[in-house]
């Protein structure tokens, strides 16, 4: 009977240590677990994106994010165009509805204006700040307030077939526009190309970037320091009477321009042997000289930009950087922070750009010895040399407007219907309406 | 017999009581009814509010201004406006005048019997069944400067020496969408017609062949005056599409060149989705709204008369 007493004892005692045992195992997982937890677990970050944007590298990113801290990124991928207006429209319903989105240098004043965007003064160390090269700082600050960090920062590249000038005697790219002209008519006497110089001149962006282009290559200024037209005088006016010249004077310039979208269709040309020259963002000869996406691989080149003539010219170019931004009413905002600054900071923007050739807005990343060697052939000396005259558009709050005014007067120009004077006299009319009515308060 | 006032209480009871017999009813209809409220009778209304106001949405630094009457009176006299309705107007011209004879010619056919009829009267409907988007992208292959297919075929038969960059000329912009658009609109235009020929009596045309009438009598006499209700449906259908054309001036021009194709849908479409001028174009939209149904009226007017004399 005591036996069996004492036996019973022992069996709980077991039975008890056991638990014990258990319990302090189970705590012990639970201490690990909490040492392995992630700092962004359960963090949702919901992102807008195009599918252009929404690149494999982009993806890669994404991942490695999410891999590191924990958070899921939901990622919206709608068309190009829709882009802008949804952002918009979530932006007026409260800006709850994403936390990070990319925003063109066009829209940052319009964004920061209506304070749709948040500040991120707090955390533009003193070591980023002097990282950003000066065209891409325009597109993430405004009004003295840092909203974002470079995202993809191109700039236009001047690119020809050395083939073709070479064939028609030339055997550098031309300096100035008017040697382009020269160069133009010699390629066309010799009945190499029909219009060597490939543009997208249709009523849209395009137009309006490339008149961008060219007034920066003359010195012109846009605008005055009161923010008042400037197009309409001296270089602004030389700069679109080149364009109507080109078009219709030299015939240097497809009439198929006025029709023709985007820098697709200009690479396009080029591949087809149909164009001599043209201007594309970002790294367009790992495109223009692939075997497998060009019959005429190897023989283009980049150049920096024609220069205009007078006192003001060089060889500038237009840039289009965009910025990735965190929404003003997003509930996570420190979770977009450590986003943003992996993906488009100098790390991220290193990896995007040596894996899929995206040029980015940190110096850095320019000076950086694997994205030198990936650029070695492919331009990178020159174009490190072009973003430095690279020259954004206008910062205007009302841009998506005015730009929408000086795309039907260039195109009023270009068509003849009116007098390259008569036009951008009439878009500096319409410039003022617009700051009238922007620009009040109430 | 003096009558019994009908007081306020007891209009009441009667509307409770009949809500009462009909409750079963009420219920059934209620979620059509939130539904066609939310979605078709709310935005009708608050349009037409927001239709009075400077209302901007991507600038909310200014204030929602109230204009009363004021963007109305811009609308009405803009030139952008006016240039814009002109170009509708030419496109709704070009559809009635190229359009509808075409259509009818087409109908006349496809109501003749010949092998493969069903056939062919089913493949015709294809264009009309095409995505405009779709239309839009084919368009602007064949019209392409550089590997279009109008160009090819006008090279090939030596009609063209050099392609040519067809949408570039704000001459004839619009004119070639105007073309484009009768690819998808005359189908339908054509089976309402051949609905119409086949509605009329066999025995009118036997008649007519009795008494020594010609093709073109027994056309102009008989089939003509009888189709003339479809005519008008076929007019004020063109009619009504022109002022909603956008797909295809989006992908073919996109507005261009220098606006000579900003037809009035595409204009709204610029004013209110890249401009987000949303009062503006409430205002506009309304005014659309209503030009289309006065010309509805007197399209319908007209229709009556016609039934009336026939």
């Amino acid at each position: 009977m005591l036996t069996h007493s004492r036996s019973s004892q022992w069996m709980r005692l077991t039975v008890f240590i056991l638990v014990l045992a258990l319990l302090d195992a189970s705590t012990l997982t639970s201490k690990v677990a909490r040492a392995q937890a992630k700092p962004l677990d359960g963090v949702t970050i919901t992102m807008i994106n195009n599918p252009e944007g929404q690149t494999d590298t982009v993806k890669e990113l994404e991942t490695q994010f999410e891999q590191n801290t924990g958070a899921k990124l939901n990622v919206e991928v709608v068309p190009p165009e829709q882009v802008q207006p949804k952002i918009a429209a979530a932006a007026a319903a409260g800006g709850t509805q994403y936390d990070v989105f990319s925003t063109d240098i066009i829209f940052l004043p319009q964004f920061a204006a209506a304070g749709w965007i948040a500040t991120l003064d707090d955390h533009m160390t003193p070591e980023l700040q002097n990282d950003i090269l000066p065209f891409a700082k325009q597109g993430t600050f405004y009004n003295g307030h840092w909203y974002g960090l470079p995202g993809v920062a191109e700039w236009k590249n001047f690119v020809y077939n050395a083939a073709i000038l070479k064939d028609a005697g030339f055997d550098a790219p031309p300096v100035t526009w008017d040697d382009l002209v020269k160069q133009c008519t010699a390629i066309k006497a010799k009945g190499k190309v029909q219009y060597p110089l490939n543009v997208s001149w249709s009523q849209k962006e395009n137009l309006v970037v490339d008149y961008v282009a060219i007034a920066s290559a003359y010195g012109a200024p846009l605008f005055d320091s009161k923010g008042d037209p400037a197009f309409n005088k001296g270089d602004g006016v030389t700069a679109l009477q080149l364009m109507v010249d080109l078009l219709n004077k030299y015939k240097c310039v497809d009439p198929a321009a006025l029709a023709q979208s985007g820098s697709g269709a200009v690479s396009d040309a080029l591949k087809a042997g149909m164009a001599a020259y043209g201007y594309l963002w970002g790294t367009p000869l790992f495109d223009l000289n692939d075997p497998a996406k060009s019959k005429l691989a190897g023989q283009f080149k980049i150049a920096l930009a024609p220069k205009g003539t007078g006192p003001n010219a060089s060889p500038a170019t237009v840039a289009g950087p965009e910025a990735w931004v965190i929404s003003s009413g997003s509930k996570n905002k420190d979770a977009a922070w450590q986003f943003l600054k992996f993906f488009a900071g100098p790390e991220g923007a290193t990896y995007s750009f040596i894996h899929s050739g995206e040029p980015a807005g940190w110096k850095s990343v320019i000076a950086n010895p694997d994205v030198a060697a990936k650029l070695k052939d492919a331009g990178g000396d020159i174009m490190a040399q072009q973003q430095l005259t690279a020259v954004n558009r206008p910062s205007l709050p009302y841009y998506a407007e005015w730009s929408a005014a000086a795309q039907l007067e260039f195109q009023n120009a270009l068509v003849g219907k009116k007098t390259v004077q008569q036009a951008l006299d009439d878009l500096a009319t319409a410039t003022a309406a617009l700051k009238a009515k922007f620009t009040t308060t109430s | 017999m003096t009558a019994i006032p009908i007081t306020r209480s007891s209009r009441l009871t009667r509307i409770a009581n009949g809500i009462r017999r009909h409750q079963t009813a009420l219920i059934l209809i209620a979620p059509s009814v939130i539904i066609i409220f939310g979605l078709l009778v709310y935005p009708l209304l608050r349009s037409l509010y927001i239709s009075f106001f400077d209302l901007h949405i991507t600038t909310p630094w200014i204030k929602p201004t109230f204009l009363g009457l004021g963007n109305y009176t811009s609308i009405l006299t803009s030139g952008e406006v006016r240039e814009a309705f002109g170009r509708t107007l030419y496109l709704a011209v070009i559809g009635i005048l190229i359009g509808i004879p075409l259509a009818l010619s087409f109908a006349l056919l496809l109501n003749r019997r010949f092998p493969l009829r069903g056939l062919v009267r089913s493949l015709m409907l294809i264009p009309w069944a095409v995505p405009g988007v779709v239309n839009g992208l084919m368009w602007a292959r064949i019209y392409d400067a550089h590997f279009g297919a109008l160009n090819g075929l006008l090279y090939q038969f030596g009609i063209i020496h050099d392609y040519i960059p067809w949408l570039v000329y704000p001459e004839i912009a619009l004119l070639l969408v105007a073309l484009a658009d009768l690819w998808s609109s005359v189908p339908m235009m054509s089976l309402l017609f051949l609905a119409g020929l086949q509605s009329i009596p066999q025995e009118l045309y036997d008649a007519a062949a009795v008494d020594g009438a010609t093709g073109w009598n027994r056309f102009a006499n008989i089939t003509l005056p009888l189709l003339s209700s479809v005519m008008l449906i076929n007019l004020v259908l063109k009619t009504i599409s022109a002022f909603g054309l956008f797909d295809l001036v989006y992908l073919l021009t996109s507005g261009g060149p220098a606006n000579s194709t900003q037809v009035i849908g595409y204009y709204l479409y610029v004013q209110g989705f890249q401009r987000q001028e949303f009062g503006y174009t409430s205002a506009l939209a309304w005014l659309i709204a209503t030009m289309i149904l006065v010309l509805v009226v007197v399209y319908a007017r007209l229709l009556r008369g016609q039934e009336a004399q026939a």
